[in-house]
C-alpha cells in the first residue's frame, strides 16, 4: 500500500509534466506558425464557434480596463440612419470579398446631431478593406447637404481608429503641422448610431474642394486620387498607379484648363521613372514643380513612423494652379517598428528625389535636428492623444477588439513612436554622413 | 481509498485531455506543414516502414474499386524475359542522381540495357529486344516499369518496328490519348497509341499506354515520307543539366530517323531552329519569313492552341519532336507529351524558347487564340472531346483497378481519373473566360502647339494588359474632319515602335461607318488588322516562370494632318475610341481613359534653361554679372518670355517694355525693377489689345519694384499656372514702392500670393476688376496708397483691396469709386485697418467668411453701404468686424449684417 501514493505521485508529476510540455509545445507552434495558415489551412479556421468563444472570453475581461480620464471630452455625434436603408447597406456588403466594390457603396439617409444642431445627411460605408465594413462597427462616409454644412464640412469620414493605428495618424498630422505640410483635418469623436452606445472614431474631412479652401489652398484644382482597387482584373487589389496615368483619378478637377486632363500626372511619372534623377536638370525640375523642402519633410515624417506605408497607393497631392507646382498631402503614414534605414523610400518619386545625395543628407540633417529638439514634444503629444481616446476606446462596446487587444496595441504604438525616434537618433549620429545610394 | 480513486480519476482525466490535445496538436501540425516538408525534412520520412505502412493501408482497400465495364476489351500482350536478364536490367538501373545538377534519378545511356525476350499477342509470338524506357525513375524504379520493345528482323508486329509500353499514369491516364485525339483532328501526325494490358513472365495483366516509337515505319504508315530526319530532344547528356538545352546548342538534338537524300547526316534544320529561338529573334528582320519558309504556321498555332486546351506548360525542350518533310521542304511538329493540367493564365509563356519567340509575334498568337476560341465555343467539338475523355476513361478504368503491379492505390487512380475529367472541362471553361479578357488603358494626348503646327494633331497610346489582343476598331472624328479624312488629308498612323512620329509609321486604311455616332460625328473604322492590333507583351515572371504581374504593353497611334486645316475644338475631346477584343470580336475592356493636353507644359523646359540658352532665344536681353539678365531701352515683346529659375532679371530705369496681345513675361527668377521718379520703368501694351501678365513665380529670393508703371495687361494661364493679376508675385517675396497700375483687364491689377505684404506708395487707376488682391500674406503692411476708379467707368466692377487669409496691417489708403467693395476682407483674414478713406464704393468695408478685421479711424464717404459682414462661402464661420473711431458721411446704409461692432 505504501507504493500506491508513490505511484500516484509519480503519475501526477508525469501528467503535470506532460501538460506543461504540451502547453509549451502548443505555444511554440502558435508563435512559429503564421496566423493566416492557422486560420485558412487548419481545422481552427472551421471552428468559428470555438473562436467566437475565445473572443467572448477575451472580451469578458473588458470591464477590468478603464483607461485614464481624458484631458478633454471628445465631441459626440448622434447619427440616425433610416433602418430600412441601413439594412440595404448591410445587405449590399460583400460577404467573402476582401475589398469593397462600387456596387456596395450604397447611401442611407439620416440625420447627424451635434451640439444641439441636427443635419440632414446621407451615409455609406467607406474603406477599401473588409475591416472597415464587415463587422458590427463600420467606417462611414457622411455627406451633408450643400445648404447646411457641418462646421463647413461637406463630407467627412468616420474611420475605425484601429485602422489608422489609433493615435498614430493624428500624431503624424500633428508632426505635419510642425513641418508645414498639408493634411486633411482630423480629430477623435464618439458616435452613437441609431441610439447605440458611443463608438470611438477618427473623423477625417474628406478630400474635396471645401477641405482645401478652408486651409488656405485654391479649391478648383486637380486633386489626384490614387489607391483605387480592382480596376484591372489582373490586380484585384490596389491599382498599379505607378504603371499608367490611366489608373489615376481625381477627387476634384481644376476649372481653368480647357480640358479635364492628366498631364500633371504624366509629368509626375517623368520625375518618378527609374533613373530620372540622372537627368542633369532633375534637381531644377523638382525645385520647379515641388517645394523640395516639403518633400524632405514628407519623407522625414515617414521615416519617423518606420517608413513603410507611403507606397504609390497612399500618395496624395494636388496641383496648386496658383503656384504651378504640386503640393503633397500627408496621408496614412501609419507606423511600423524601425526598419532598415536605407531601404528604398517607398514610391518612385521619393526613390528618385532621395537618390540626390544632398537631399538625402538634408533629410537626415532635418531629422537629426528635429529629434534633438522635438522628440519630447512628440512623445508628449502621443501620450496626450492616447489619453484622449483610451477610456473612450475601452468603453466602446461595438469595436471588434477586446480591451486587452486595444491596450496591447496602444502600448505597442507608444513603444514604436519612441523606438523609431531612438533608432533614427542612433542611426543618424552613428555615421554622420548619408549613404548616397539606397540599397535595393 | 476514496481519495485515491478521485486522485486517479483526475489523473486519468488529465491524461485523456492531454491525449486529446496532443492529437489536435498533431492534426494542426499536419495541416499547417507542407507534406513534402514532413516527408523530406522531418523524422517522418526516416521512420522505417511508416510511409510504406500508410501505403499498404491505402492499397488494402483496392478491392472496393471495380470501375465500369470497358466498351471493348483491351489488347493483351504477354512478354517473357529471362529472369536472369530481368535481374541484369534491375541491376543496371541507377539508384542515385547522376550528378548533383540533376533533379531526379535519371536513366542515362549506360543503364539502357537491352535483353532478349518474346512477345506474344493474338496467338502469335515474336522475338523481341526489350529494355526499360523513360528518363525519370517513375518509369523503372518500381515493380511495374515502362518498356521499349523492338521487334527483330523482318517480323514486325502490326507493322510496328518499335513500341513503347508506358505506365499510363506518366501520361496522365487519359491525358495523352485525348491530346492525340485532338491533335489528329487538327491535322497533326501522332504516333499511334492505345491502352493495352501486358503480362510479364506470366504475371497479372498490367495496363499500359502503348505508343509506337518514332521511326520511319511509323511515318510511312501515316502517309508521310519515311526516309527523313526525325528530331527529338531528351536529357541526360550533360553532367550539368538534366534536360538537354537544345536551344543553346544544336549538338544536343537526337534523331529517330535519318534522311537518305542529303549527302550528309546533318543537323542544319535544327541549327535553323536554334537561331530562330534566340531571345528577341522575333524582332529580327526576316524572322517571320524564315519561319514561314520552314513551317506551316497554322501547324504551329494549332500546336499552341492544343497545349492551351490542356492547360499545358509541358512542351519544354525535352518534349519537342519534329520531322523534316523532305518532300515539302518543311519541318512538321509532332505534339508529344502535352499532358493535362489545371488551367493557368494564358499570359504564361508557351514553354520553350522556340515557341516563346513564335508566339511573341502578335498575329500568330492571335491566330492560336482564335483557333482555341473557335474550338471551345464549338459545342459539338467540345462535346466530342468530353465524349472521348469519357470513352478513354471507361476503356482503362477497370483494367487499371485490376492492375495489381501498379504503384498507386485504386483510391489514387480513381481520384486522378476524376481530376483529369474535371481538368478537361475546366480548361474549356477557363479558355472561354480568359480569352474574353482584353484590358486596355488609354492615354489620349492633344499635341503641343509646335507639334500641331507640323501636323501632329493627336497621339493615342493604348496600353494592353492581355489576355487577348485588341483591335483599335473605330473612332469618332470631329464633325468638320469628314472630308479631310476621306481625302487623306488627315490620317491615322500606327507608330512603328519607336514612339516618335516619323516616316516609319504606317497609315491605317479607314472607312467611314454608315452610321455616325450619337452626337452626329463621323465614325471611321480601321480596315487593316495588322496595323490596328494591340497586344500584351511578356508578363513579369518569377524564377519558376510563374506570372507575377500582367504586362503593360504600350502601343501608339497618331492622328496627323497632311494638308488642310483640321484642328480640334474643346467639344471634340477626348475622342470617342472603340477597341474590340481581337479574339472574340466583343468589346475590349477599357479600364482607364485619360486625356493629356500637350500644350500645358510645352514651355516648362524654358523654366530650367541655362542663361546662355535664354539669351540665345531672347537677344533683347543681355547678360549681367554671374547670373543676371538685363533689359533696357524700348523693348517690344511679341511672344511670351520665360526667364528661367536660377537667374536674376533686372530692368533698367527708363525702360519701356511693350507687350503684344496676350504676351506674358513670366520669371521664375527674382526681379529688380528699380526705376526712378524721372525715369520710371513702364510695362504697357504694344497694340490696342491687352497683353498678358507680368508674373514672378516661386522665386525664393526677394524681388524689388520701384517707380514702375504697369498698364493694360490682363490674366494668363501658362505652364499650368493661372494668373489673375496683371502684375503678380506668387510665392515670390517682393517689395513694391511707388508703382502705378492702370487699366488692368483681368481679375486683379496686382496680386500677391503666399508672401508677406510689403507694399507702399502704390496707385491703382481704373482696374477692370479688383485693384489689389492679397492672398495668404501671413504678415506685412500695405500703406500710403491710393485706388481710383473714374466715375462712369462701366467696365470696372471690382474691389479696391481684396484680402484673403491675410492678417496684415493696412493703413493710410484712399480708395475711391470701386464698383464693389473699397476693401473686401475674406477667408479668415484678420487685418488691422487704420486711417483709410473709403469713398464712393458700393461697400466701404466688407468682412466675409470667418474674417475678423479691426478698423480704426476710417472715413466712409458716400458709399452705398459703409460696413457689411456676411458669409459668402458656407464652409466658413460668421465674420466679425469692429470699427472704431471712424467717420461716416453720406453713406446710404451704415451697416449690413449681424456681426458688426461700431465703436465711437
Amino acid at each position: 500500500m505504501r507504493r500506491v501514493p508513490v505511484i500516484v505521485a509519480a503519475l501526477s508529476i508525469l501528467t503535470f509534466g506532460l501538460g506543461v510540455g504540451l502547453i509549451l509545445l502548443t505555444l511554440l507552434f502558435y508563435q512559429s506558425t503564421s496566423k493566416s495558415i492557422l486560420a485558412q489551412q487548419t481545422f481552427i479556421g472551421r471552428m468559428q464557434e470555438a473562436l467566437r468563444f475565445v473572443r467572448l472570453a477575451d472580451r469578458a475581461m473588458n470591464p477590468f480596463y478603464r483607461g485614464p480620464k481624458p484631458p478633454q471630452a471628445l465631441p459626440h455625434y448622434d447619427l440616425a440612419l433610416d433602418h430600412a436603408e441601413l439594412a440595404l447597406v448591410e445587405k449590399s456588403l460583400p460577404q467573402d470579398d476582401v475589398y469593397l466594390s462600387e456596387d456596395a457603396k450604397i447611401w442611407a439617409k439620416g440625420t447627424l446631431a451635434s451640439d444641439g444642431q441636427s443635419f440632414s445627411v446621407k451615409a455609406r460605408v467607406r474603406g477599401d478593406r473588409y475591416n472597415h465594413w464587415r463587422f458590427r462597427k463600420k467606417s462611414w462616409r457622411i455627406s451633408f447637404e450643400d445648404e447646411h454644412l457641418f462646421r463647413g464640412i461637406k463630407e467627412l469620414n468616420l474611420v475605425i481608429p484601429e485602422d489608422r493605428v489609433w493615435f498614430v495618424e493624428p500624431l503624424s498630422a500633428y508632426r505635419a503641422d510642425k513641418f508645414g505640410l498639408f493634411h486633411p483635418p482630423m480629430r477623435f469623436v464618439t458616435v452613437s448610431l441609431n441610439g447605440s452606445a458611443p463608438m470611438l472614431y477618427l473623423e477625417i474631412e474628406h478630400w474635396n474642394k471645401e477641405m482645401l479652401e478652408k486651409q488656405a489652398r485654391p479649391g478648383d484644382v486637380n486633386f489626384y486620387k490614387t489607391g483605387d482597387i480592382g480596376t484591372s482584373s489582373f490586380n484585384p487589389g490596389w491599382d498599379m498607379i505607378e504603371a499608367d496615368t490611366a489608373y489615376w483619378g481625381k477627387f476634384q478637377s481644376a476649372v481653368v484648363p480647357l480640358f479635364d486632363s492628366y498631364e500633371e500626372v504624366d509629368l509626375f511619372f517623368q520625375l518618378s521613372r527609374g533613373g530620372a534623377h540622372g537627368d542633369p536638370d532633375f534637381k531644377k525640375k523638382i525645385d520647379l514643380l515641388f517645394d523640395h523642402e516639403k518633400l524632405v519633410r514628407w519623407y522625414a515624417l515617414s521615416l519617423l513612423a518606420g517608413n513603410l506605408h507611403v507606397g504609390g497607393d497612399n500618395l496624395r497631392f494636388f496641383w496648386d494652379i496658383s503656384r504651378g507646382r504640386f503640393e503633397p498631402i500627408v496621408w496614412d503614414i501609419s507606423s511600423t517598428a524601425p526598419g532598415a534605414f536605407f531601404t528604398l523610400p517607398g514610391n518612385g518619386l521619393w526613390s528618385e528625389v532621395f537618390s540626390i545625395p544632398e537631399w538625402k543628407q538634408e533629410t537626415h540633417d532635418f531629422l537629426q535636428t528635429y529629434i534633438a529638439e522635438e522628440a519630447d514634444d512628440d512623445l508628449k503629444e502621443a501620450g496626450r492623444l492616447r489619453s484622449l481616446i483610451e477610456r473612450a476606446a475601452y468603453r466602446d462596446p461595438l469595436k471588434l477588439q477586446s480591451n486587452r487587444q486595444v491596450r496591447h496595441d496602444l502600448d505597442q504604438r507608444m513603444a514604436e513612436v519612441r523606438a523609431n525616434m531612438d533608432f533614427l537618433r542612433q542611426e543618424l549620429s552613428g555615421s554622420g554622413v548619408a549613404i548616397p545610394v539606397p540599397l535595393q | 481509498m476514496r481519495a485515491l480513486k478521485i486522485t486517479l480519476g483526475v489523473i486519468v482525466a488529465a491524461l485523456a485531455a492531454e491525449m486529446l490535445a496532443s492529437i489536435l496538436l498533431a492534426v494542426l501540425v499536419y495541416q499547417s506543414t507542407p507534406k513534402s516538408t514532413l516527408a523530406r525534412d522531418t523524422f517522418i520520412g526516416r521512420v522505417p516502414g511508416l510511409l510504406a505502412g500508410v501505403r499498404v493501408l491505402d492499397r488494402s482497400l483496392n478491392f472496393m474499386y471495380r470501375g465500369p465495364r470497358a466498351p471493348e476489351a483491351l489488347p493483351s500482350y504477354q512478354l517473357t524475359i529471362d529472369p536472369a536478364d530481368l535481374r541484369k536490367i534491375e541491376e543496371s538501373l541507377p539508384t542515385e542522381l547522376p550528378s548533383p545538377w540533376y533533379g531526379n534519378v535519371f536513366l542515362t545511356e549506360d543503364a539502357k540495357e537491352w535483353v532478349k525476350g518474346t512477345f506474344r499477342a493474338d496467338g502469335e509470338e515474336y522475338n523481341v529486344d526489350v529494355r526499360v524506357r523513360g528518363d525519370i525513375f517513375n518509369h523503372w524504379a518500381y515493380r511495374k516499369k515502362s518498356w521499349r520493345i523492338k521487334f527483330d528482323g523482318d517480323r514486325l508486329f502490326h507493322g510496328i518496328r518499335e513500341m513503347n509500353l508506358i505506365i499510363p499514369e506518366d501520361r496522365g491516364w487519359i491525358a495523352e490519348p485525348l491530346a492525340a485525339f485532338r491533335a489528329k483532328r487538327m491535322g497533326f501526325l501522332q504516333p499511334p497509341m492505345q491502352f493495352v494490358t501486358a503480362s510479364l513472365n506470366g504475371g497479372d495483366p498490367m495496363v499500359y499506354t502503348q505508343i509506337e516509337q518514332f521511326g520511319k515505319e511509323m511515318l510511312e504508315k501515316q502517309s508521310r515520307p519515311g526516309d527523313v530526319n526525325i528530331y527529338g530532344a531528351g536529357g541526360g547528356t550533360s553532367y550539368f543539366q538534366q534536360w538537354d538545352d537544345v536551344f543553346s546548342d544544336t549538338a544536343y538534338w537526337q534523331k529517330y530517323g535519318t534522311a537518305v537524300v542529303p549527302p550528309h547526316d546533318a543537323m542544319e534544320e535544327m541549327e535553323a531552329i536554334r537561331v530562330l529561338s534566340r531571345e528577341g529573334a522575333h524582332l529580327e528582320p526576316g524572322y517571320r519569313d524564315r519561319i514561314r519558309s520552314i513551317f506551316d504556321v497554322t501547324m504551329l498555332t494549332n500546336w499552341y492552341a492544343l497545349a492551351l486546351l490542356s492547360g499545358s506548360s509541358h512542351v519544354r525542350d525535352h518534349n519537342i519532336r519534329f520531322f523534316y518533310d523532305v518532300s515539302r521542304g518543311r519541318l512538321e511538329p509532332i505534339p508529344w507529351d502535352i499532358g493535362l493540367y489545371w488551367p493557368r493564365t494564358f499570359l504564361s509563356l508557351p514553354g520553350n524558347p522556340f515557341l516563346n519567340e513564335i508566339f511573341r509575334v502578335p498575329e500568330w498568337k492571335l491566330q492560336a487564340f482564335r483557333t482555341l476560341w473557335k474550338h471551345v465555343n464549338d459545342e459539338a467539338a467540345v462535346e466530342e472531346d468530353l465524349a472521348e475523355a469519357k470513352r478513354l476513361r471507361s476503356e482503362v478504368e477497370r483494367a487499371a483497378y485490376r492492375d495489381s503491379a501498379k504503384l498507386q492505390s485504386n483510391r489514387q487512380v480513381s481520384a486522378e481519373l476524376d481530376e483529369r475529367m474535371k481538368q478537361v472541362q475546366a480548361n474549356v471553361d477557363f479558355a472561354k473566360e480568359e480569352l474574353v479578357r482584353s484590358e486596355i488603358l488609354v492615354n489620349q494626348r492633344l499635341s503641343s502647339t509646335a507639334d500641331a503646327a507640323r501636323g501632329l494633331l493627336y497621339t493615342i497610346d493604348a496600353t494592353t494588359r492581355g489576355v487577348s489582343p485588341a483591335l483599335f476598331a473605330e473612332f469618332s472624328a470631329p464633325a468638320g474632319w469628314k472630308a479631310d479624312m476621306e481625302q487623306g488629308k488627315v490620317q491615322l498612323l500606327r507608330d512603328d515602335g519607336d514612339f516618335v512620329w516619323n516616316d516609319g509609321d504606317q497609315a491605317i486604311p479607314l472607312v467611314l461607318r454608315a452610321v455616325p455616332d450619337k452626337a452626329g460625328r463621323p465614325v471611321f473604322q480601321t480596315k487593316q488588322e495588322t496595323l490596328s492590333l494591340v497586344w500584351a507583351g511578356d508578363a513579369i515572371f518569377d524564377e519558376w516562370e510563374e506570372v507575377v504581374q500582367a504586362p503593360h504593353t504600350r502601343h501608339r497611334f497618331y492622328l496627323i494632318r497632311r494638308s488642310g486645316g483640321a484642328s480640334f475644338s474643346k467639344e471634340d475631346l477626348p475622342l470617342n475610341l472603340e477597341f474590340t477584343n481581337a479574339v472574340t470580336g466583343g468589346k475590349a475592356q477599357v479600364i482607364g481613359d485619360v486625356l493629356m493636353d500637350g500644350r500645358t507644359f510645352e514651355r516648362l523646359g524654358e523654366a530650367v534653361a541655362d542663361r546662355a540658352s535664354f539669351l540665345r532665344r531672347y537677344p533683347l536681353f543681355r547678360s549681367e554679372g554671374d547670373r543676371g539678365v538685363f533689359l533696357q531701352g524700348n523693348v517690344t515683346l511679341s511672344e511670351t518670355v520665360i526667364v528661367p529659375m536660377g537667374l536674376r532679371l533686372r530692368v533698367a530705369p527708363g525702360t519701356t517694355v511693350r507687350f503684344g496681345r496676350d504676351v506674358t513675361l513670366l520669371s521664375y527668377a527674382p526681379v529688380t525693377l528699380l526705376g526712378t521718379e524721372s525715369a520710371p520703368i513702364r510695362f504697357e501694351p504694344a497694340t490696342g489689345d491687352p497683353w498678358g501678365v507680368f508674373l514672378v513665380l516661386n522665386a525664393k529670393e526677394p524681388s524689388d519694384v520701384a517707380w514702375a508703371e504697369f498698364r493694360g495687361g490682363r490674366e494668363a494661364f501658362i505652364n499650368d499656372t493661372y494668373v489673375t493679376g496683371m502684375v503678380a508675385f506668387h510665392g515670390s517675396p517682393v517689395k513694391i514702392r511707388n508703382a502705378t497700375f492702370r487699366d488692368s483687364h483681368g481679375d486683379d491689377a496686382l496680386n500677391i500670393k503666399y508672401i508677406p505684404a510689403d507694399l507702399a506708395h502704390l496707385r491703382f487707376e481704373n482696374a477692370g476688376a479688383d485693384a489689389l488682391d492679397i492672398d495668404m500674406a501671413a504678415t506685412g503692411v500695405l500703406e500710403d496708397s491710393s485706388f481710383f476708379v473714374a466715375p462712369g467707368d462701366t467696365d470696372s466692377n471690382g474691389d479696391g483691396v481684396d484680402l484673403s487669409w491675410s492678417p496684415i496691417t493696412v493703413r493710410r489708403l484712399t480708395i475711391e469709386g470701386s464698383r464693389d467693395k473699397c476693401i473686401s476682407v475674406g477667408e479668415s483674414s484678420k487685418p488691422v485697418i487704420e486711417d483709410v478713406t473709403l469713398r464712393g464704393c458700393y461697400i466701404g468695408i466688407a468682412a466675409k467668411d470667418g474674417s475678423v478685421p479691426t478698423v480704426t479711424r476710417a472715413t466712409f464717404i458716400g458709399n452705398d453701404i459703409a460696413v457689411a459682414a456676411y458669409i459668402k462661402k458656407p464652409i466658413f464661420p460668421q465674420p466679425h468686424i469692429t470699427v472704431r473711431r471712424s467717420t461716416f458721411e453720406g453713406n446710404k446704409v451704415l451697416q449690413s449684417g449681424s456681426l458688426i461692432t461700431i465703436e465711437p
